[in-house]
């Protein structure tokens, strides 16, 4: 059970800051979708704060910016708005794909992309997808009364199982990344239930082709190491490369050596090979230009390496 | 305990008042304002029996701090419809039948409603898709599907309102007739009362501390913190048993806490009645209990050496040993063209009934103590609180509560001796509601088995000789080991004519989690064996499995397994109805290549499909 005395829901930064320089024992939550079900038997069991601060409706953290080259989404953005909104669909395929596997209707209705990316989960599934979107992350960086605003790339920013480079005081504010409206994505994920699944393998992929070779690919993994990262070695392989079953296949092999798990790793490295294979293959499925033959590649792919259709 | 004020819009109207400010919303609907059509199923977010509207967007209330949503507008279950003016959803869910416990389903008409209002054209793939964060345990989801499909089509008009009168009236057999469910609108409208919803005048709050040990000793057990807090009422443990405290559905093995010494982790060892939940659960951390650990028995195997023994005065720890023989196996072996062994096991298996355990206990105005739960056996479970609490039976009564899902998993009596203990000490109602981790810790599983298997066929699939050994973990307590060892000896053999066949279960004692009742009692586990054993014979003697149970099924005038003659026997009418059904692709079990034939036809199921299902929800995208 999560017991408090006060619930603080602040409505802009400047009354965040003077707020956690106000008052002490406090827990920052957004969209409390994952402190709820912490605070129980077999996790941390009965917690209490003196107070909570819910920065979900803080107006800085509520936005989105669509430019030519850039996308800022504010940190309090809802999985569900990333789902449903017809510009994020355009122009950032990867993250509508990372959210129809994440958790239900319900939940993305409150969970918060800042609150996915700070939990800093091994198994978190928007941090691989900002990660091929290039994402930098705002942070308001609290000192006294001012707010200064530092920016991180995503690497700089998790730091491992749980921990991220944040002080005590500071918070995600929202993101900037890439905008990859001439791209095309692919998420692959497996876990247990469909719905409010953990990911047990999930990876993200963009790509971009160009005269049937890969002018652009990026794709990361998370579920199977301790901080989700790219595959660079896998990427540097394919760009400017043609799209070839042999070099898909070749490219597949490259970096299994990632998976870091306690558990199960035969199972997740035979699926991570075949969701980087996989996703490829869907991301290319999207490409309309008719020089590709992408029923030749899964022939000669089923033919020579593994199943690849479903 | 510090107050929030809230102002907010509930079912239309606008309350304004003050609750406990770390309440959650789901909280407050059941607590504050008794709209208990809301419930609690896991309290995490999983199972969505508490789902609501918070200005029009549907959530979980148990997910959802109250004090977030101050200044909203909330829609629950109870503003959809009432009985005798019910929703086309309610209606439709009413039709089908979609309401077995009924315990999820408020959540579910809530997630109906909420899909169908998103877009009331919704396809069945995006029925199903919304509703992704409601679990059902009962109706396998078919009954909801169908329903919302119903309610859909009438309210875009393009069927008849009458459809919802549409029930087939029963002519010469009830069997295959659709009939009207009586308890129906109180489920789907969130009228119905179960366990937890109820509330007493002066209700004292139960909570129980348990064991976080698999075996020890309990030297001592110090109270004087927690009783000192304010808000605490009593406490209790096995010395406030002024009976006999032993009880059990074969073996009265069980103390209503745990005597002397706990023998699982989730043991209950004492027992707090409160003002209120929190206060009782703030006890519990301060209750000190010194135990001296003892030796553990986790694994079956090493409980039949009898080397560590869980119950002392028994000498063993077999539970119950059900020895089967007919025929001669040696002969039978002797004969046959093929023998195949193997091994295979099973594990424990949670219920998960949707209704975590629940319930009310009160002394009457007569002295009769008095439990309201959903108890799946209230008669046996009076006549053993009789024995527990010293009383004449006719002061004992047991009221059964609507049954939130059982699965056999509330046929064991769990924790109603602790709720007597606690009335008849107090005097007031005692109310005790498990949080669901509390309920899959403490509570008895499916039983864990371990089976080696040897069969004997000829080259025509006949069974000549089968011989099986199953080896099944019952945990700390008897609970209902004997009679699962009976059946799984009974039944585990299969629906075929064995000649020569030896048969031994063996349910044992250990440290574990007590394993009790489950749907098919016993069967499955061996049953699971046997079958398996029947296609792995299919594949070695190239025989169509269709076709080697149909040479071995039970037929009139056969002998089972314990020599009971058959005066009938349906098996190969029923695999006949079943292939044709199936559109079985024969051949061995290992005949077929990567693809199936028999799926994906106009009239057959479709294979299983993963993956996301982006597309279908396009038409809600940036409304």
């Amino acid at each position: 059970m999560l017991k408090y005395d006060n619930y603080y829901i602040p409505k802009t930064l400047k009354e965040y800051a003077k707020m956690c320089n106000s008052i002490g024992n406090y827990r920052i939550v957004a969209g409390c979708t994952d402190t709820m079900p912490w605070a129980r038997e077999g996790r941390a069991g009965d917690v209490y704060f003196k107070n909570i601060i819910d920065v979900s409706k803080i107006k800085e953290l509520n936005y989105m910016k669509f430019a030519k080259k850039n996308i800022s989404l504010g940190a309090a953005t809802s999985f569900q708005d990333i789902f449903l909104d017809k510009k994020i669909r355009k122009n950032l395929k990867i993250l509508p794909q990372i959210s129809v596997w994440f958790a239900d209707d319900q939940i993305r209705e409150q969970a918060t992309l800042g609150g996915n990316i700070v939990n800093a989960s091994p198994a978190a599934d928007s941090t691989p997808a900002l990660l091929s979107l290039n994402a930098k992350v705002i942070i308001g960086v609290i000192k006294g009364d001012k707010i200064i605003k530092k920016t991180l790339t995503l690497k700089e920013f998790v730091r491992g199982r749980n921990k991220v480079a944040l002080g005590k005081k500071d918070l995600v504010i929202g993101f900037d990344m890439d905008n990859l409206n001439d791209y095309q994505a692919c998420f692959e994920k497996v876990g247990h239930r469909r719905s409010l699944v953990i990911s047990t393998v999930c990876v993200a992929c963009v790509l971009k082709v160009k005269n049937n070779k890969f002018e652009d690919i990026r794709i990361s993994v998370s579920g199977v190491c301790e901080i989700p990262q790219r595959l660079l070695k896998v990427e540097k392989f394919l760009i400017g490369k043609q799209v070839s079953h042999k070099n898909i296949f070749e490219a597949s092999l490259l970096e299994l050596n990632v998976i870091n798990s306690r558990t199960r790793k035969d199972y997740r490295k035979q699926v991570l090979q075949n969701f980087i294979v996989r996703s490829i293959l869907k991301s290319l499925e999207k490409n309309t230009s008719k020089n590709l033959n992408l029923n030749f590649i899964k022939d000669n792919l089923e033919k020579e390496y593994l199943h690849v259709r479903n | 305990m510090s107050e929030i004020k809230l102002n907010l819009s509930i079912n239309g109207k606008n309350i304004k008042r003050s609750t406990k400010s770390h309440y959650r919303l789901l909280d407050f609907l059941r607590e504050d304002l008794d709209l208990t059509g809301t419930k609690e199923g896991c309290g995490a977010g999983e199972c969505g029996t508490c789902s609501v509207f918070v200005n029009g967007k549907l959530i979980k209330s148990c997910l959802m701090p109250v004090a977030k949503v101050n200044g909203s507008k909330i829609e629950t279950v109870e503003s959809l419809g009432t009985p005798d003016k019910m929703s086309e959803v309610q209606k439709a869910f009413c039709l089908t039948g979609a309401s077995q416990c009924g315990f999820c389903i408020p959540g579910m008409v809530m997630a109906a409603t909420s899909t169908l209002r998103n877009n009331p054209k919704s396809s069945l793939e995006e029925i199903k898709e919304e509703m992704g964060g409601n679990i059902c345990r009962c109706t396998g989801y078919q009954k909801i599907f169908e329903a919302v499909e119903i309610a859909r089509d009438v309210i875009n008009k393009k069927q008849n309102k009458n459809v919802f009168d549409k029930y087939y009236k029963p002519e010469n057999s009830f069997i295959g007739a659709n009939v009207k469910r009586i308890d129906a609108p109180s489920k789907v409208t969130g009228n119905l009362k179960y366990a937890a919803d109820m509330k007493m005048q002066n209700m004292l709050h139960m909570q129980v501390l348990r064991s976080d040990r698999p075996h020890a000793k309990i030297k001592k057990i110090d109270l004087s913190k927690a009783l000192k807090l304010k808000g605490v009422v009593t406490a209790v443990t096995s010395d406030d048993v002024p009976g006999i405290d032993n009880f059990g559905v074969f073996v009265e093995d069980q103390p209503v806490l745990a005597k002397n010494k706990v023998r699982y982790v989730g043991e209950a060892i004492v027992a707090v009645a409160a003002e209120s939940v929190e206060i009782a659960k703030e006890a519990l951390s301060k209750i000190k209990i010194i135990y001296e650990d003892l030796p553990c028995l986790f694994k079956s195997e090493e409980a039949l050496k009898n080397k560590i023994l869980i119950h002392e005065d028994y000498k063993t720890n077999v539970v119950k040993h059900i020895p089967i023989r007919k025929g001669n196996i040696d002969e039978g072996f002797a004969k046959a063209d093929v023998i195949i062994e193997d091994d295979f096991s099973t594990q424990p298996v949670d219920h998960a009934y949707l209704e975590p355990m629940a319930g009310i206990s009160y002394v009457d105005q007569d002295g009769v103590l008095t439990i309201v739960s959903p108890s799946q056996n209230i008669t046996h479970h009076r006549h053993m609180m009789a024995k527990i609490m010293n009383l004449p039976i006719h002061k004992v009564r047991f009221i059964m509560s609507p049954v939130g899902g059982g699965f056999g998993g509330k046929e064991d009596m769990i924790y109603q001796g602790m709720l007597a203990l606690l009335a008849m000490k107090t005097r007031l109602p005692i109310k005790y509601v498990m949080s669901r981790e509390e309920d899959i810790v403490s509570t008895a599983k499916r039983h864990p088995t371990k089976t080696h298997y040897k069969m004997g066929l000829l080259n025509n699939g006949k069974i000549t000789a089968v011989e099986i050994k199953t080896l099944s973990d019952g945990g700390a307590y008897g609970c209902s080991t004997e009679g699962v060892m009976r059946k799984a000896a009974i039944l585990g053999a299969g629906p075929y004519h064995i000649e020569n066949l030896k048969m031994d279960t063996i349910g044992v004692y250990t440290n574990n989690t007590p394993s009790g009742a489950f749907r098919s009692f016993g069967a499955l586990q061996t049953e699971f064996a046997t079958e398996s054993m029947m296609d792995l014979a299919s594949e070695k003697l190239n025989l169509d499995p269709f076709e080697i149970r149909r040479v071995n099924a039970f037929k009139k005038g056969d002998l089972t397994h314990t020599k009971q003659k058959l005066n009938s026997a349906s098996i190969n009418n029923v695999l006949d109805e079943l292939e044709k059904l199936c559109k079985w692709d024969k051949g061995s079990s290992n005949h077929r290549g990567e693809e199936r034939k028999d799926l994906n036809s106009s009239d057959n199921r479709e294979s299983c499909t993963l993956g996301a299902r982006l597309e279908t929800n396009r038409s809600r995208v940036s409304k």
